[in-house]
């Protein structure tokens, strides 16, 4: 009955007015800037972050989950109309939804889309009430090694989930943590690596880095790739429900996304991606007559769709019970829990009950808005699919600005976007990927804080690390995945994957 | 290929030096970045072959500049417009906008800006240059 009075509570803090209001403005913002060609999540989430600085705590996390899944929801659009997928964990969506689309059944598509995202959605946020407690019970009683050796599987995790080169990712990784240490240190005080800069003494703007290398960069990729114009030839909607035949064949196709998302949404390194495809495969595997597939099956949208939200939402678990984000949205998220003056972990829970609690009963509520914005309002964002990139990127480059500019009010943040961005795009052209990046940067200053902590209780001794029972396991974990990772065989097998 | 990434391998390294006690985890991670960064860049010049992608300089500077720009203006001209400047020079990173164009979508965009961020959310911006 705990939980019961626990989501009295969270209903509480997300049904008031003002919050209400901030969930309904973050799901549609997320929504309208996600549908935008060439945005993903993380970008919309970057861009819109500093308009939740001046929000309470509370308010600006259930702002930023509705853009979160706002965005989501429309890189799902783009996925079905144009065939471009707003980010990864929609781009299986592509294969059956883009056909759809061709074959005029666009409307059932995405309305589709929309009811299997809500039911996922409202069921992986029971999954967050029922398990985040116990967890982060279990996280309260962890030793300083222990956490660092956690950090060290999230890391491992985002790095081998990361596209292309491992060896690439891990060195991502670090170039994050290194970047994560640029300021003053905790416990001497020492300024490290400011170079003089008095303003770098609080250490790297974290906003400047995400909206350079998400934003900007991203923009400034895009227009040199204008030879190659994408044609944006979008036909008819058509009717948006789904018929009740539609619905009956997708039933247990979305149950199965669902359960599939909501279980490795938890794992670390973007489950939400893993979840959609693992999801797609086992329709194939389960249906009658899997040819239907990729030629506009209904199904091959429901259950990716119903995945990847349940995953998305059940990546919300790490960030929340131990303060180690999943993907880099979560790792937006955990700065901006910082930027509040909150310390992610376990405490969060019991110090601001109102704080999780809430934030799990919006994202309930959110998941409703959604459904409610995304059936009727689908020809609105139909038509913003047609807005010309020409017209498109001074806007995002103007928010970046704001954005970035508005968190100190400070112009040396803009040159730090500025490097950041340069540095942001030569990674792109390397192939670097930015996602292993930001995770680093977080996690760099609690990791090396956790680690110094373990040393100073074992005295100097690093074997607490492998002493501990937990620390021990989870640095095993690590090494399997990257062992695993570096055999040719199962490497290959990723690629392919991949590339699907 | 090979130049950006000896480029990028001693940046890894200049991460080494740092003071003692304190530099403990730095000096770690960097001697990591620096292996990592010498395997990934000394095949990569062994092996010729894959030219150095080509940058596109056009977006990059002009973005980039867009944003110097705005950064030096905005203390001194306010915010309306150093604004109106970073849609206008950002405008010549792309050659399909027309110049027509990149006027009305600064105005626009200018006071939209202007709508949601100062009138909506209260950001302390000088709108209009200090006199």
């Amino acid at each position: 009955m705990d939980i019961l009075s626990n989501l009295t509570l969270g209903f509480g803090v997300a049904v008031t007015l003002q919050n209400l209001a901030y969930c309904f403005i973050g799901a549609f913002l997320g929504t309208l800037i996600g549908v935008l060609p060439g945005i993903g999540p993380v970008a919309t989430v970057a861009m819109l972050l500093p308009l939740t600085f001046s929000l309470p705590p509370a308010t600006a996390m259930i702002m930023l989950a509705g853009i979160y899944y706002g965005a989501q929801y429309g890189g799902s659009t783009t996925a079905i109309l144009i065939n471009i997928p707003g980010e990864s964990s929609s781009v299986v969506t592509t294969i059956d939804g883009h056909q759809m689309a061709k074959q005029g059944r666009a409307g059932p598509a995405l309305g589709m889309a929309a009811i299997a995202s809500f039911v996922a959605g409202s069921v992986a946020t029971l999954v967050v009430a029922l398990f985040s407690p116990p967890l982060a019970e279990i996280a309260l009683q962890f030793q300083p090694a222990d956490y660092f050796s956690l950090m060290v599987f999230g890391l491992v995790g985002a790095v081998v989930l990361a596209r292309g080169s491992l060896r690439k990712a891990i060195a991502m990784v670090i170039v994050g943590l290194l970047l994560g240490l640029v300021g003053t240190d905790v416990n001497s005080g020492q300024q490290r690596f400011t170079l003089g800069i008095p303003a770098l003494a609080e250490g790297i703007s974290f906003a400047a880095l995400a909206m350079g290398m998400f934003g900007v960069a991203e923009v400034i990729y895009n227009l040199e790739q204008r030879a190659a114009e994408r044609q944006v030839r979008i036909g008819g909607i058509g009717r948006v429900m789904p018929s009740l035949a539609d619905l009956r064949q997708c039933m247990w196709s979305i149950a199965r996304g669902t359960g599939l998302g909501s279980l490795l949404g938890i794992l670390p390194g973007g489950g939400a991606l893993l979840a959609s495809f693992a999801a797609y495969t086992v329709e194939k595997k389960v249906a009658r007559e899997p040819r239907t597939f990729g030629h506009g099956d209904i199904r091959g949208v429901a259950a990716p769709e119903a995945a990847n939200n349940a995953g998305a939402q059940t990546s919300f678990i790490p960030m929340l019970t131990l303060g180690v984000p999943a993907n880099p949205t979560m790792a937006l998220m955990i700065g901006a829990l910082m930027i509040q003056g909150i310390q992610p972990g376990p405490q969060v829970m019991l110090q601001r009950p109102e704080l999780f609690w809430g934030l799990v009963a919006s994202m309930w509520i959110g998941n409703l808005f959604l459904l409610l914005l995304n059936l009727p309002l689908v020809g609105l964002w139909v038509r913003l699919l047609a807005v010309p990139y020409r017209l498109l990127f001074p806007a995002i480059l103007m928010f970046c600005c704001i954005g970035v500019f508005s968190i100190n009010n400070n112009a040396f943040d803009l040159f730090q976007l500025v490097v950041f961005s340069a540095l942001g795009y030569v990674l792109l052209k390397l192939g670097c990927e930015p996602a292993p990046l930001i995770l680093g940067l977080v996690l760099g200053p609690m990791m090396e804080e956790y680690l110094r902590r373990a040393l100073l209780i074992s005295l100097g001794d690093p074997m607490v690390l492998i002493t501990s029972p937990l620390s021990a396991a989870f640095l095993f974990a690590s090494l399997v995945l990257l062992v695993s990772i570096a055999v040719p065989m199962i490497r290959a097998q990723r690629e392919v994957a991949m590339k699907e | 290929m090979a130049i950006a990434f000896i480029l990028l391998a001693r940046g890894y390294r200049i991460g080494t030096p740092a003071r003692m006690g304190p530099g403990f985890f730095p000096i770690v991670l960097g001697g990591i970045l620096a292996v990592l960064g010498l395997s990934l860049s000394i095949p990569a010049l062994i092996r010729d072959g894959e030219p150095l992608p080509r940058l596109g300089l056009r977006p990059l500077l002009t973005v980039l500049a867009a944003i110097v720009v705005f950064a030096l203006l905005l203390q001194p001209l306010g915010f309306v417009l150093s604004a109106v400047v970073l849609v206008l020079v950002s405008g010549f990173a792309d050659p399909e906008l027309r110049r027509i164009e990149s006027v009305g979508l600064a105005l626009l965009l200018t006071a939209f800006s202007v709508a949601i961020f100062v009138a909506l959310l209260g950001l302390p911006f000088n709108l209009w240059p200090a006199l």
